[in-house]
């Protein structure tokens, strides 16, 4: 009975195949769909992080778009991005390094590109750039993005599209760090980026090595001035053309190694989804005579056990209550994780007090808000969003999860004490703004969400801070 | 509409040439006191190597090195806008400046090749100094004060500060390393008309400067024309300007009145679309063409809009066809 209630839509994650070790990836998308989406999108790292190395052939056989990154990788994912004035050699690393690493790997560097440019991601949906570049360390397997302007992060970061863990900030030996990189360092503290890795380029170039340690230290105080652990931030020097050319070593590939030994070590790899606490959001509310109510969904994060207890969060007050069992793929199984579509049984519970939307997670693990502040980006004209501006109180559709709810939109006073009525935001604009809910719901920081309005998406956001 | 490039005009100034005797110096000076390049870079954030040439050509006497590179400054500007000087400006900024009577304002656009450099303070400065220098083309008398564009060549030949704007912008390449373009500036009101007009402006998403100025990237100047008897009368239209100005910039009319859109022409928008009067007006009250009736009431006379001006930053300027980054890499790699 439970085995029909439960709707099974995608293949084991066993059968996704693993990234072939030490290889470097490059792979390129222009636009993607994410925003119609939103669950798929939170879960990317990259938008473009479908798995890149499967033939396009087995790519549309129902694999798990974004399992594979989760939890079968056999190594620990980051995403990290080269940050620097144009000139000083962003490119030019990236390429020495991804040469490096898959020589060091002995494998032959390859080419994802082709295979990559899926015509269905074309779909509709916000145009970003997420053009990345793939490669491994012996401890870490890396996506590796450019950031070439500040408003196209940031919309790429809210969006889910484009995510950096870290990044690598290049600075040139001969100019030294420039009055825009205060803009840059700005930018990694907005989009939360919490350590630097710097590399001083164009070792080549100069004649004294004072003087880089003369930009070592200034980068140091300048880090500082912005909130990083400027005095323990790895700065490391070299020469990226020297390393893509294959000449003067110790400028070269050296610094490299040790550039890319710094990444591994410094940047800490973020927490994989499957050691989260548990969550599942609820899609469908069953019940099956004579064995209790039954809430079908997809795992986003950790794993449950039979046996172990719940909480159900939002639409009114939390409730605890027992998982006694769970179904997937027509078996009952002991255990639920991390992109697993699962049916979960729960122990005393009426139907009429689940609603779609809700959540059942680890007792204790997240709460459910009302108020909050958000990045958003409102989509352009282009984009499918709305073609004027609008104003304070704005009321659209907030998505998240399997849940929609009216959220209201309001100003906090503007940075140099506007008015909130006087301010509009723009199709084009990356804002902060307050939203209040007219229902709780569960709620995090960094949750992801869209706007919608008459049935089209409008914007997408970013949970930065809880109110109440 | 002659959108120039300031940088093309750059490369044929003359460059100023250092005496001789200095430039041997340079040579000869065994080595940089990396005390003095660390403080002369906090004073003057030239390139690390031409803040130790500044100190070699100079015995290591800071006061000497920061004369010698004001004195540089132009040249070395020079050099690096003419490497620059083909690379796309499709960044930058958008300031407006409206005088303190509200009787004229200048709104101008100056490009740049990334949003990094757009935010960056003294880019943001220079923005708001152009605008500022434009009041010299505002008219003289209240005839004269529908808009009017300025081309940026005699706007870059104003001077700012001692020196022109051109050669302003041309220090700040130097500086900031990237191409700088001024596209484009205009001009509305007159400053004696305090009888008859009132202006202002609004820019969307602006950044300040450390000088006080401030820039975004997207501007609107609006001028309205009315017989102004009283202070209250001026205050009334002084919100209703800026409010406009907002609603040029938020909604991007292109034309003011329903004539000129037929006028125009077979046009592909409805009317509500891209006529000014005839669009619904951002702070209530019906449409704009309702709210000026309404207002025109109010005061005793009538209050038209004279002329507007929307300029968004990259608006028109073809983005260069570069490979994605992906792509880029690979091709290093070939
Ligand atoms: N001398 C020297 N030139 C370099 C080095 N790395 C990059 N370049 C050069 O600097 C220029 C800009 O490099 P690119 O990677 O395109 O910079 P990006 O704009 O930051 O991506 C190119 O001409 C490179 O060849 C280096 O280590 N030494
Ligand atoms: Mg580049």
């Amino acid at each position: 009975m439970l085995r029909s209630a439960v709707r099974i839509t995608a293949a084991p994650a066993k059968q996704i195949m693993q990234s072939s070790s030490r290889t470097a990836v490059i792979s390129s998308v222009r636009s993607i769909s994410s925003l119609s989406r939103p669950a798929v999108a939170r879960n990317m790292r990259v938008a473009s992080m479908r798995p890149v190395v499967i033939p396009s052939a087995v790519r549309g056989m129902g694999v798990r778009s974004y399992a594979d990154n989760v939890y079968t990788r056999s190594k620990p994912h980051l995403n990290v991005g080269t940050i620097g004035h144009v000139d000083h050699g962003k490119t030019t690393l990236t390429a020495a390094i991804t040469k490096v690493l898959a020589e060091a790997g002995g494998a032959k560097f390859r080419d994802y590109s082709d295979i990559d440019k899926a015509p269905e991601e074309k779909a509709r949906g916000i145009t970003i750039s997420t053009a990345h570049v793939e490669y491994e360390t012996a401890n870490r397997h890396y996506a590796h993005v450019d950031c070439p302007g500040h408003a196209d992060y940031i919309k790429n970061m809210i969006s889910g599209a484009a995510q950096m863990d870290g990044a690598i900030i290049v600075v040139s030996a001969t100019d030294g760090q420039m009055p825009q990189t205060r803009e840059h360092l700005l930018l990694a503290k907005q989009v939360g980026i919490k350590k630097l890795v710097v590399f001083i380029n164009k070792a080549d170039a100069i004649d004294d090595a004072e003087m880089l340690e003369l930009v070592d230290m200034e980068m140091r105080e300048l880090l500082t001035t912005y909130g990083f652990d400027g005095d323990n931030t790895p700065i490391v020097s070299g020469s990226a053309l020297c390393a893509l050319e294959g000449k003067q070593p110790e400028l070269g590939l050296e610094a490299i190694k040790k550039l890319m030994a710094a990444v591994d070590e410094w940047i800490p790899t973020p927490e994989r989804d499957l050691d989260k606490p548990f969550l599942m959001p609820v899609e469908d509310i069953f019940s099956i005579a004579g064995r209790g109510t039954v809430v079908t969904g997809r795992v986003e994060r950790g794993q449950i056990t039979k046996g172990q207890e719940l909480e159900v969060i939002g639409f009114g007050a939390p409730f605890k209550t027992t998982l006694t069992g769970i179904e997937m793929f027509h078996k009952q199984l002991e255990q639920g994780q991390a992109g697993d579509n699962m049916g979960a049984l729960l122990r005393g519970v009426k139907r009429e007090t689940l609603h779609r939307g809700q959540v059942l997670a680890a007792p204790g693990t997240i709460k459910a808000h009302k108020k909050f502040m958000a990045s958003l980006y409102i989509l352009t004209k282009d984009e499918g969003g709305r073609h004027t501006p609008f104003s304070d109180n704005y009321r659209p559709q907030m998505f998240v999860r399997t849940c929609d709810v009216t959220a209201i939109l309001t100003h906090p006073r503007g940075p140099n004490g506007e008015d909130p009525e006087n301010m509009m935001v723009m199709p084009g604009d990356n804002i902060t703004m307050q939203c209040e809910l007219l229902a709780e719901i569960a709620i995090e920081k960094g949750m992801r969400f869209t706007i919608r309005e008459g049935g089209r998406t409008v914007g997408t956001g970013l949970v930065t801070e809880l109110i109440e | 509409m002659s959108f120039i490039s300031l940088s093309v005009r750059r490369s044929i100034l003359a460059p100023r040439l250092r005496p001789t005797a200095t430039l041997a110096r340079a040579y000869t000076t065994a080595k940089v006191d990396i005390k003095a390049l660390k403080k002369l870079r906090t004073l003057n954030p030239v390139a690390m190597s031409k803040a130790k040439e500044a100190l070699l050509s100079c015995d290591n006497d800071i006061t000497r090195a920061l004369a010698w590179l004001e004195e540089d400054a132009l040249k070395a500007g020079a050099k690096k806008a003419d490497k620059v000087k083909d690379r796309v400006a499709s960044e930058g900024a958008v300031s407006v400046f409206v005088n303190e009577s509200l009787t004229a304002a200048t709104i101008v656009e100056l490009g740049c090749e990334t949003d990094f450099v757009a935010r960056n303070a003294s880019f943001v400065d220079l923005a708001a100094e152009i605008a500022q220098a434009g009041m010299g083309f505002a008219s003289t008398s209240a005839e004269g004060a529908v808009l009017a564009g300025i081309e940026a060549h005699d706007l870059a030949a104003k001077m700012l500060d001692g020196r022109t704007v051109s050669d302003t912008i041309t220090e700040t390449i130097g500086r900031l390393g990237e191409n700088i373009v001024l596209r484009r500036a205009a001009v509305v009101g007159a400053p004696s008309a305090a009888e008859s007009i009132v202006v202002s402006g609004y820019v969307h998403g602006s950044v300040k400067g450390s000088a006080g100025g401030s820039a975004g990237k997207i501007g609107g100047l609006v001028a309205v024309t009315s017989s102004i008897k009283s202070d209250a009368h001026r205050s009334t239209l002084s919100q209703l300007t800026r409010r406009l100005a907002q609603q040029v910039v938020g909604y991007g009319p292109r034309f003011t009145t329903m004539e000129e859109y037929q006028k125009a022409g077979e046009q592909a928008e409805a009317p509500d679309a891209v006529v000014l009067e005839e669009q619904q007006f951002l702070f209530g009250g019906g449409s704009v063409k309702e709210v000026l009736a309404k207002i025109s009431k109010e005061i005793g006379a009538p209050v038209e809009i004279l002329s507007f001006v929307r300029y968004e930053r990259g608006e028109g300027v073809e983005k260069a066809d570069k490979p994605d980054f992906a792509e880029e890499v690979r091709q290093q790699l070939a």
